[in-house]
């Protein structure tokens, strides 16, 4: 395997591409829960707010 | 009740598969991007650059076309989260175009010998930077919310035809250094969507646009949905 990686340097540039689309797909996946649970969070509020 | 949470949970479903599919879909844009043979010789592996510089400059017209799309919606409607929603699809179109610039410009560096040639299409990419820049200027020197919306709607309106003219017309009729530039007197054809160029190269470019669109449209409800959650919040500390 690294044999290979070392003849074919290519390979290398794409593993650190999809390594850091992951990083970032697994962080925007995160934010995205974390302004899910504001929101119901802030939506919960306004409920009782209104109650 | 029972069919609220069916239904909620029905949206989450298809949320998570547009994730799940986008990360897929834009994995297998680079695979073929990096591993695929390199069909333009005389740009040697700097090939594979089209794959991701070229979507960005497209992801950016999308962008700003989602823009135009809600500021028509906000002065049809007066409802300012409209506004918001147009000027956060205003803010990546104008990062889509920062990053369309500053790839272009190392691509310039190696094949051109410079990084800024003020070839005819650097120009225009930086008059659109320089138009967008104007947009966020005139939203921070209005203080009512109502006006600024109005008034930035209307800018956004007016600098789309512009934008199309500056993207997608002036560098076919001005001679310059990229593809598809006018050459011996009759105007350039498009070479994304030309058949001279190659089959793979297109399919590759046009998946990578639609995954680079896809992703856009995450992060423009990511920050729609945080600027309503700061505008609830701020209503709230307010009163």
């Amino acid at each position: 395997m690294l044999e290979f990686l070392i003849q074919n340097s290519l390979y290398v540039v794409l593993i650190i591409v999809l390594i850091i689309w992951s990083g970032i797909f697994v962080y925007l996946l995160r934010l995205d829960k974390k302004l899910t649970e504001l929101e119901k969070i802030v939506a919960e509020k306004e409920r009782e707010e209104h109650l | 009740m029972q069919s609220l949470t069916q239904e909620l949970n029905s949206v989450k479903m298809k949320k998570h598969l547009f994730q799940v599919g986008l990360y897929l879909w834009l994995v297998g844009v680079m695979v073929f991007a990096i591993a695929s043979p390199n069909k333009v010789g005389m740009l040697a592996e700097t090939t594979k650059n089209i794959y991701f510089h070229v979507p960005m400059a497209m992801t950016a017209v999308v962008a700003f076309f989602t823009s135009v799309w809600f500021s028509v919606k906000y002065l049809k409607t007066r409802d300012l989260e409209n506004d918001m929603s147009a000027e956060a699809a205003s803010g990546l179109g104008f990062l889509f175009n920062l990053l369309a610039m500053l790839t272009g410009a190392i691509w310039a560096k190696v094949t051109w010998g410079a990084f800024w040639h003020w070839d005819p299409r650097q120009t225009t990419i930086f008059l659109v930077f320089l138009m967008y820049s104007a947009y966020f200027a005139l939203r921070g020197a209005v203080e009512s919310a109502e006006k600024r919306a109005q008034l930035s709607s209307v800018y956004s309106l007016f600098s789309f035809p512009v934008l199309i003219f500056l993207y997608f017309v002036l560098p076919r009729m001005v001679p310059g250094l990229h593809p598809g530039s006018p050459e011996g007197g009759k105007a350039g054809i498009n070479p994304a969507i030309s058949s001279t160029t190659d089959p793979m190269i297109r399919t590759v470019l046009y998946s990578s646009m639609l995954g680079f669109v896809g992703l856009f449209f995450w992060l423009h409800n990511l920050r729609v949905r945080q600027m309503k959650l700061s505008e609830k919040l701020h209503l709230t500390t307010a009163s």
